[in-house]
């Protein structure tokens, strides 16, 4: 009973709110049904709380005063923010190396460490993340097919899982909860290697024709998300023997073509974003996870033209009100609102295709990496300096002005 | 169409490689008098339009036209900036697009839009970062060679001429500083000996050549001082005609030529003049040349210095002229300087030594051979062209020739001289024609005749080449004969001898003896054993042995004598220790 009026109420207010049609049922446990009372009670809030942020995600723009040193000479793949501090940026690029960041210091950002150019990976470093835990180590995934785990300190290996197959992505658990890493390759089977033991713990049949995209749930530790090459999307406890709770398959449910490039999961872990090559961005229920809940069509991609990973890292900026996502596409970064689906802004900045976007809630900027080498700092309202505002101006020549 | 567009059409549809400068500054004025940035938006799409047409020349055309805006106007930058991947596209080919022909008008847009766009970095990339962003994608994703714009704009970077320049201005300063400095230095060094020597110049003159004033007295003096008032005398001065009368005594002829009471004077004179000319004055000339080429406004002393140098080279000169009429010679002076540098003088006269040749021995007068003088001479033996006719009548088994004496005294003492030296050769070819000067050369005897020429022509002579190479004689030289080698020929342990072929002694089997073909030493040689260390010392009268002890004297009790002293001079070695205790602990 209780049950179907909460459902009947979230219904109208969804309608009245979010201004969609939409089937489909949610259920939710107790706990998160309050909150969502107590939520919809300051509905008035929530929308101009809603709007405030869709104003503040659209004013992003690219930044002046801060830029980051040539650090790779092609493609970078993988960016990732340390989440103690958020001042430790790592990326990983086609040119095999991986940059470290120190993003506290002022001017041009150089890169402090490196692992240079084939020192490290001998192939395209796919992937790149620290330790959920602290930023002594970090982990990457690499087209030759290892899985490498970095000491920060000295930047040399500390240890290395060989994959047999070339690995499209990986993921820790952001709760730290257990050590183990799960590493998306082109075999049809996640594996998940531990890093206390250093040894493999047990391997998931997944998808076909290989898996490319992973997300950990943030608030439940065995909870793992893979989007396949062939679009499906499963939701994994990897604490059980048969371990699949849900798979989506293509055709099922929405007309989805190609894989899936990414999946993130919504800071309290509701709901699963899953972005398609297609272009397809579909927000998921996890608890009840048939249909998407929104869809939008943004611009199909061809990440396979350049390198031949079709793994991209969203990032992902949570306010009160809202998550908004940053997702790469061949023009441009999209930012889009999880819960509408509304494009909030569209980022023009980098000369070929983005590949990864990461946000730094600390100081609100968004680092994207691409196709073109480049790494871009976007922000929200900052003041140019005298030699910039100098340069900004005209400078008409006297010579022009006599005829 | 607007003014702008009808402007940018213009512009590109000249004929040349590069736009009218003329209509490229009509649109930069229009862009920049209008304020409300229309005109720039205009400009910006037409010559955008511009860039995309299917031919090289139109766009490079509008590719300099382009960038005089970008570099001029704000509102173009942040238009271009955002329309950079566009841009690339047409002028770069980014984005596998082709450039349009004609081809060398591509590859020079290329290098010219590369050029433009690494001094659009560098000026203005601080302010568009897209600008950088771009630049990073065309170098490491299309691979544009920023090469040569790199070293143009290195070459015209305006910061590094105006450093070159500074640098330049500074090593300037800098030296003729040091120059000053250096003539400072010199001059206070220099100076009291030039005044020194000018003075006492100026001293010899006055006791050679008095002052006027002391011949004419006091007359000149007054006669000035009568007329106060310069228009009076001008005016006397240009009316009238003076008169002047001039009186000189010849009587008071001054002794200007030197004489045996001016000798002193003079050589003085010469003596401080040949300082001047050879020392001072190439000195002083050097201290205006170097202050001349000083900036008067470094330093005031620079103008001092300057002056008074010159006032010195002044008086100099001064001084020169005065000795030249005086007489005294300066190209001497002048000359000498040459011969200064070979320093005649560090030759001392030394006495020739000439050896003394001690009286020839009178040598027993052997009997001259009448043909050969130097026969018997030992010399001979060294000439390889001399072969001992002894030697040559044993090889031949010839009979003993009788030699005459008695002739010898009969011939020319000149002939004898000659025979002395002259080699005894057997008869041959080259004596033949020796001394002939024409010698037939057809030595087959016939005539050739010809039906019509007539006969030969005249008789074939032998040329001076082949006449010169008859009469030389070939001298044969004879091998050294060459002692044959034996090998060692020693058993060795597989089975061979040993081949090797040392002169006299094998390194492994001692001296080198005649053995049989078994190895085994012929009759009558024995192998030597190597000598070992000796075991009894060596018993000599001499006394070579290192110790005392090694020598096996006779005389026993002498060696005990010897022995002891030897103890008595050397303390033991407990007392040396403690002696040495001693020395370190006073160090």
């Amino acid at each position: 009973m209780a049950h179907t009026f909460s459902l009947s109420a979230a219904r109208l207010f969804f309608y009245y709110v979010f201004n969609m049609h939409l089937d489909g049922l949610f259920a939710m446990d107790g706990s998160s049904i309050n909150k969502t009372i107590r939520k919809r009670a300051q509905g008035s809030d929530l929308t101009s709380q809603r709007r405030i942020s869709h104003a503040f995600f659209a004013s992003i723009s690219l930044s002046e005063t801060k830029r980051i040193a040539q650090a790779h000479t092609a493609t970078v793949c993988s960016l990732s923010l340390d989440a103690t501090q958020q001042r430790l940026l790592l990326s990983a690029g086609a040119d095999t190396s991986i940059h470290l960041f120190d993003l506290e210091n002022t001017g041009t950002i150089e890169s402090t460490q490196q692992i240079s150019a084939g020192s490290g990976h001998s192939s395209i470093v796919s992937s790149v993340e620290w330790y959920p835990v602290d930023n002594g180590l970090f982990t990457s995934a690499s087209l030759d097919h290892t899985l490498r785990v970095w000491d920060t300190n000295t930047m040399s290996e500390a240890c290395q899982f060989d994959l047999e197959f070339r690995v499209y992505s990986h993921k820790m658990s952001p709760l730290g909860a257990h050590a183990l890493i799960a590493a998306a390759s082109e075999s049809s089977y996640i594996r998940l290697c531990d890093l206390k033991s250093g040894a493999f713990t047990h391997s998931m049949l997944a998808h076909q024709s290989g898996c490319i995209a992973l997300a950990w749930s943030p608030q439940q530790p065995y909870m793992l998300a893979s989007g396949g090459d062939d679009g499906s999307i499963k939701l994994w406890d990897i604490r059980q023997t048969s371990s699949v709770l849900f798979g989506d398959n293509p055709g099922t449910n929405s007309a989805r073509n190609g894989a899936i490039s990414s999946l993130l999961f919504t800071g309290d872990g509701q709901r699963l974003v899953s972005i398609g090559e297609d272009g397809l961005i579909c927000t998921w229920n996890t608890v009840c996870p048939q249909k998407p809940e929104v869809s939008v069509n943004s611009e199909a991609s061809t990440y396979a033209k350049a390198i031949p990973v079709k793994a991209i890292e969203v990032a992902r900026a949570t306010t009160a009100a809202t998550d908004v996502v940053f997702v790469p596409g061949p023009s441009g970064i999209l930012a889009v609102d999880v819960y509408t689906g509304e494009q909030l802004a569209r980022l023009d900045g980098h000369f070929a295709q983005t590949r990864c976007a990461v946000w730094r809630p600390v100081a609100n900027e968004l680092y994207t990496g691409g196709t073109d080498s480049n790494i871009i700092i976007w922000n929200i309202c900052e003041t140019l300096d005298a030699g910039q505002t100098d340069l900004r101006a005209d400078s008409w020549s006297e010579a022009d002005d006599d005829f | 169409m607007s003014a702008i567009e009808e402007l940018v059409t213009e512009l590109v549809a000249t004929k040349e490689d590069i736009p009218d400068d003329s209509k490229v500054k009509e649109l930069k004025q229009a862009c920049q008098h209008d304020k409300s940035n229309q005109t720039i938006v205009l400009a910006f799409q037409a010559l955008v339009s511009r860039l995309g047409k299917r031919q090289s020349r139109v766009r490079l055309l509008a590719l300099y036209a382009f960038n005089e805006l970008f570099l001029r106007s704000h509102h173009f930058r942040l238009l271009a900036t955002n329309g950079l991947a566009k841009l690339f596209e047409l002028v770069f080919g980014a984005y596998r697009k082709k450039l349009p022909p004609p081809a060398a008008h591509a590859e020079q847009l290329q290098r010219t839009a590369a050029e433009y766009y690494f001094s659009w970095v560098k000026r203005f990339g601080s302010a568009y970062q897209r600008l950088i962003y771009g630049y990073r994608y065309l170098k490491n994703i299309e691979h544009v060679d920023f090469g040569p714009a790199i070293r143009a704009y290195k070459l015209n970077d305006p910061q590094r001429i105006q450093r070159l320049r500074q640098r330049k201005q500074r090593d300037q300063q800098e030296y003729m500083k040091r120059s000053l400095v250096s003539v400072q230095a010199d001059y206070l060094r220099m100076k009291p000996r030039v005044e020194e020597a000018l003075v006492v110049l100026r001293r010899c003159f006055a006791i050679l050549v008095p002052e006027i004033a002391d011949i004419f007295g006091e007359k000149l003096t007054d006669s000035v001082e009568d007329v106060s008032d310069l228009d009076d005398v001008l005016a006397i001065m240009a009316a009238n005609r003076q008169a002047i009368d001039i009186d000189i005594d010849p009587g008071r002829v001054l002794e200007t030529e030197e004489g045996p009471e001016n000798t002193a004077v003079f050589d003085v004179i010469r003596e401080y003049l040949q300082l001047c000319v050879l020392m001072y004055k190439p000195r002083v000339q050097l201290w205006v040349d170097k202050l001349a080429r000083i900036d008067p406004g470094l330093d005031e002393k620079v103008e001092q210095l300057a002056g008074s140098a010159k006032g010195l080279l002044l008086q100099i000169t001064e001084s020169m002229d005065k000795s030249r009429d005086l007489g005294v010679d300066l190209e001497f002076i002048q000359q000498r300087r040459q011969y200064d540098d070979e320093s005649e003088d560090e030759f001392e006269e030394v006495e020739p030594i000439i050896p003394q040749t001690r009286p020839k021995q009178q040598q027993k007068q052997k009997p001259r051979n009448a043909v050969f003088a130097m026969l018997g001479k030992p010399i001979l033996k060294q000439d390889p062209t001399y072969i001992d006719p002894k030697k040559l009548r044993k090889q031949h088994k010839l009979p003993e020739s009788t030699e005459k004496d008695s002739e010898q005294s009969t011939q020319n003492p000149v002939e004898e001289r000659l025979r002395e030296t002259a080699p005894v050769v057997p008869f041959d070819t080259d004596l033949t024609y020796w001394g002939q000067r024409a010698v037939n050369a057809n030595t087959s005897g016939l005539e050739v005749r010809h039906r019509f020429l007539g006969s030969a022509r005249d008789e074939p002579m032998m040329s001076e080449a082949a006449l010169n190479m008859l009469q030389k004689r070939a001298v044969y030289y004879k091998q050294p004969e060459r002692a044959e080698i034996r090998a060692c020929r020693a058993p060795l342990r597989d089975g061979r001898l040993c081949p090797r072929k040392d002169l006299v002694k094998c390194p492994f089997h001692g001296v080198i003896i005649p053995r049989d073909e078994e190895g085994r030493p012929a009759a009558g040689y024995e192998v030597e054993p190597e000598p070992g260390p000796e075991s009894e010392p060596v018993e000599s009268s001499v006394a070579t042995a290192e110790r005392i002890e090694d020598l096996r004297w006779q005389d026993v009790a002498e060696l005990e004598r010897l022995q002891q002293q030897r103890k008595r001079r050397q303390p033991s070695r407990h007392t040396r220790f403690q002696a040495n205790k001693r020395r370190q602990r006073k160090n």
